[in-house]
């Protein structure tokens, strides 16, 4: 046997591993009990069958490739309804699994699938084949063959069929099922020489190692009582076995994304020579842990994002110098952790997906109506990628195509707990982020109390830990209308009560000493109030149980050392909770809110003339009183001595901007939004400061509808270029 | 006759049992975690040798009264993938029981609890509720209907 290389042997594992669920697949698709579950098995086995195929041309296998690419064409029609499937159908699907079969057996002996030319042509040849009616041994053509399924058909439809059309399946393919016999035989050497193991075996493993280790520390505590000396060595061994016991388990499930994407270089080149297009691929963050599980699942959608980029993303070198980029194309793959997540991002600076493109096939494919197709914005027109079926591709190529390759990437993501989300910007190029849950994963997290319950928080998002005593510091709590905000380090962020989030009744109030947790998530900074930080460690994640999965302010449970339980707090989570928290009464928003649209928080302000007005509060720096008199007049400008320099004012209200007019008489005190502009900071001087939200309706024109009346968004860039 | 396997127990006085088959242990005695914001179904979290699972408000769900003293035994249900404690007062016995003995849910049930029993079986001196796992575990949503 030649030595096989290390990507084909990953590939004949794999390929024995899906032709047996294809297998079970057909049968399902031909009597599955509901229409609606014919159609999964159809579609699941197109996917097995796709990432086969995918794989072979990768490869380089021809055959293999063209008899996959044959079976699946006939599952894409079936798929799209072009076809009505008969038992004829079947047969040839499981002649051509069969043969698919035989073909990785030759692989797998001879190293190539030249032999196979001969066999791979006669099952693509017999289909088509139809029993010609005039055939003596031809079944007549009952009506029941034309269903998608017949409920009376025989226990062993394999067998059923092939005596109901003997003409269908020519002999030498028919007999395949006793030949791969000794064909399974060879390739199960190889497929014994790995043991995969299942991941409930893995998390008892590793449930187990942990109760050992509370066991090891009980014992460890009361053997100091006793003096024996044999007993103290028997703990110490214990003690030391434990640990290292557990640090195996816990290192086994961890490693490095770079053993992943280590293959994908050389995947891109290949790819990129073939279709005649130059394109590199560059890779950061590869050290980023993952958990063995977690890589195992991600690695066919990267393999597949990676092979979209080069194939539809990336133009032809002409093309790019035409539109005045280099001539090679570039890939970007980032891994980091990101609040207790790992993201994922590959992004290309191919020719970007064409949103009007996209919708024109959303309407023909009647996926939406005309009048929600409308109100869309691109971003979300661009979710439709991930509909099964979709494809804005043209043609059909052999490298990927006819839009499998998304709707498989976001089943296999989300079947992870995970996110996928794609933007794009013609011409520009395309970006799609993986989000990927922590599940199964150990982290490092942050113990702390919250009213009486002890929970965690993922320490990857936590920018600071920080305890508020002095008065000075107190004095960093600023309210505006509903929401309370903290000054840290010069910013304005929201603070949030995370006991009064989780419904339990906080030990400290913002008026005396508190903690707080800083945490970055989702690109912007915020603040719990928590009431004691207690500790941080590394924790194991275990899943949370089904019927809390609703709670978004929750991600797992984990155990403490103490035996106990606590929760993995997802700070996003409780972030939306403490939004929805803060604009009670407005219940239809619950909904609205929960969906992944991009909301922005506002600043709702009343202009110096009376009308209502939004500042993104990303723009606000401080929120400052300010007394009318220490307001003075310099030249043609309105400047206040503030923080030992010169803040100018203006008029928020005016377009195009003037300075403010102090002569015009008012309260005492004048609000006033600080912005940090690239030159400094800037003032804008507003009648009233009302409250923060989050932006609800649709902005248009600098307009947008908050609270039911309509608003004018304030954009301070756009706002400041008239100032200047 | 065919015979069914139930593991019994009681609760606020009622003799209730579960098919053997999806009882995986009895565990006495076991810490609750309480779980802010969780359902009213939900009691809480409880660590099994390292495997945290949901704690039942069995009480809550069968809407039956609030007793002096919390259920102290735990009786771990194998449903789906996961495991999930029921806390009960105590603990009565595997019966065997044949076929003939079984009956629909009585109607004189409170609804709660006639929703969440799969059959009754007559013990001649004491009638048996069966639960059945997967209403059980749905919740009283029909409560609003109410």
């Amino acid at each position: 046997m030649p030595p096989i290389d290390e990507n084909l042997r990953e590939f004949l594992i794999e390929g024995h591993e899906n032709l047996g669920q294809v297998e079970q697949l057909m049968l399902a698709m031909e009597s599955g009990p509901t229409p609606a579950a014919r159609a999964e098995a159809v579609q699941s086995c197109f996917r097995l069958l796709h990432s086969i195929k995918g794989g072979a041309g990768f490869l380089g296998l021809k055959h293999l490739e063209s008899l996959g690419h044959g079976a699946e064409n006939l599952l894409a029609k079936i798929r799209s309804g072009e076809i009505v499937p008969e038992p004829g159908h079947f047969g040839w699907l499981l002649a051509c699994v069969d043969g698919l079969k035989k073909l990785l057996a030759t692989i797998e002996s001879t190293g190539t699938d030249e032999s196979a030319a001969g066999d791979v042509s006669a099952i693509l040849a017999s289909f088509g084949k139809k029993p010609p009616p005039a055939a003596p041994q031809a079944a007549p053509a009952k009506p029941v063959e034309t269903k998608p399924a017949t409920p009376g058909l025989p226990a062993q439809p394999g067998s059923g069929l092939a005596m109901l059309h003997p003409s269908v399946v020519p002999p030498s393919v028919a007999d395949a099922p006793s030949e791969p016999e000794g064909a399974a035989a060879g390739a199960s050497m190889l497929a014994e020489a790995t043991v995969r193991i299942g991941v409930e075996t893995i998390d008892r493993l590793m449930a187990l190692a942990s109760e050992l280790v509370l066991a090891r520390n009980r014992i460890v505590q009361a053997s100091e009582s006793i003096e024996d000396a044999g007993y103290q060595a028997a703990t110490r061994q214990l003690n030391l076995v434990t640990s290292e016991l557990q640090e195996v388990v816990m290192r086994t499930r961890m490693q490095p994304i770079s053993g992943v994407w280590s293959k994908l270089p050389r995947m891109v080149r290949d790819l990129a020579r073939h279709l005649g297009k130059h394109c590199r691929i560059d890779l950061e963050g590869g050290d980023t842990e993952l958990d063995k599980t977690l890589l195992e699942a991600v690695k066919a959608p990267l393999t597949h994002l990676a092979r979209n980029a080069v194939d539809h993303g990336i133009e032809p070198p002409a093309n790019r110098l035409a539109m005045g980029k280099p001539a090679e194309g570039r890939i970007l793959l980032r891994a980091s952790h990101e609040a207790g997540q790992v993201t994922v991002e590959m992004s290309d600076d191919g020719r970007g997906i064409d949103a009007s493109k996209v919708r024109s096939k959303v309407a023909s494919q009647r996926l939406a109506s005309a009048d929600d197709l409308a109100r869309m914005s691109d971003s979300q027109v661009m979710q439709f990628v991930f509909m099964p079926g979709f494809s804005t591709a043209d043609r059909v190529t052999e490298v990927s195509g006819r839009g499998v390759g998304m709707d498989v990437v976001k089943t296999s993501i989300e079947s992870m707990g995970g996110s996928i989300d794609l933007s794009s910007v013609m011409g520009k190029g395309t970006t799609v982020r993986l989000r990927l849950p922590l599940t199964l994963a150990i982290i490092k997290a942050v113990i702390v109390r919250v009213g009486t319950a002890h929970v965690a928080i993922p320490q990857a998002g936590i920018i600071e830990l920080m305890r508020l005593d002095t008065e000075k510091n107190i004095r960093a709590v600023t309210r505006v209308g509903g929401g309370i905000y903290l000054r840290f380090r010069s910013e304005l962020m929201p603070l949030i009560e995370t006991a009064e989030v989780l419904g339990c009744s906080p030990e400290e109030s913002f008026e005396e000493a508190f903690s707080v947790v800083v945490v970055h998530a989702e690109k912007r900074q915020f603040a719990l109030k928590v009431d004691r930080i207690l500790d941080s460690q590394e924790i194991v994640v275990k899943p949370l149980p089904s019927l809390l999965k609703g709670i978004p302010s929750y991600s797992g449970t984990t155990l403490l050392g103490d035996g106990s339980i606590a929760l993995i707090v997802d700070p996003v989570g409780v972030a939306r909770l403490a939004g929805l928290h803060g604009r009670r009464g407005e219940s239809l928003d619950v909904a609205e809110a929960s969906k992944p649209v991009e909301s922005r928080s506002l600043l709702l302000v009343e202009s110096t003339d009376g009308r209502l007005q939004a500042i993104p509060l990303d723009a606000v720096d401080r929120l400052e009183e300010i007394p009318r008199e220490k307001i003075e007049k310099a030249g043609d400008s309105t400047v206040v001595q503030y923080r030992g320099g010169i803040l100018p004012l203006f008029d928020a209200s005016s377009a195009p901007t003037r300075p403010l007019d102090i002569s015009a008489g008012g309260p005492d005190r004048i609000a006033v939004v600080v912005h940090r502009a690239p030159s400094g900071l800037v003032g804008m001087v507003v009648g009233r400061i009302i409250d923060t939200v989050s932006e609800t309706g649709p902005e248009e024109g600098g307009m947008a509808i908050v609270r039911g009346s309509v608003a004018q968004v304030v954009d301070p860039q756009r706002w400041l270029a008239g100032v200047a | 006759m065919s015979v069914t396997g139930l593991c019994t127990f009681r609760l606020g006085g009622i003799l209730l049992g579960l098919p053997v088959s999806e009882v995986q242990e009895i565990v006495r005695s076991s810490h609750i975690t309480p779980v802010p914001l969780a359902p009213p179904l939900v009691k809480g979290l409880v660590n099994l040798r390292g495997q945290v699972m949901p704690a039942i408000d069995l009480r809550w769900r069968l809407g039956i009264e609030r007793g002096n003293r919390e259920p102290g035994i735990h009786v771990i249900l194998s449903h789906g993938n996961e495991l999930i404690s029921l806390p009960v007062d105590s603990i009565d016995d595997v019966m065997n029981l044949s076929h003939d003995r079984r009956l629909p849910p009585p109607e004189t049930l409170n609804r709660p609890l006639r929703e969440s029993c799969g059959a009754a079986w007559d013990l001649s001196d004491e009638l048996l509720l069966e639960l059945d796992p997967a209403k059980l575990l749905r919740g009283r949503d029909s409560e609003s209907a109410e």
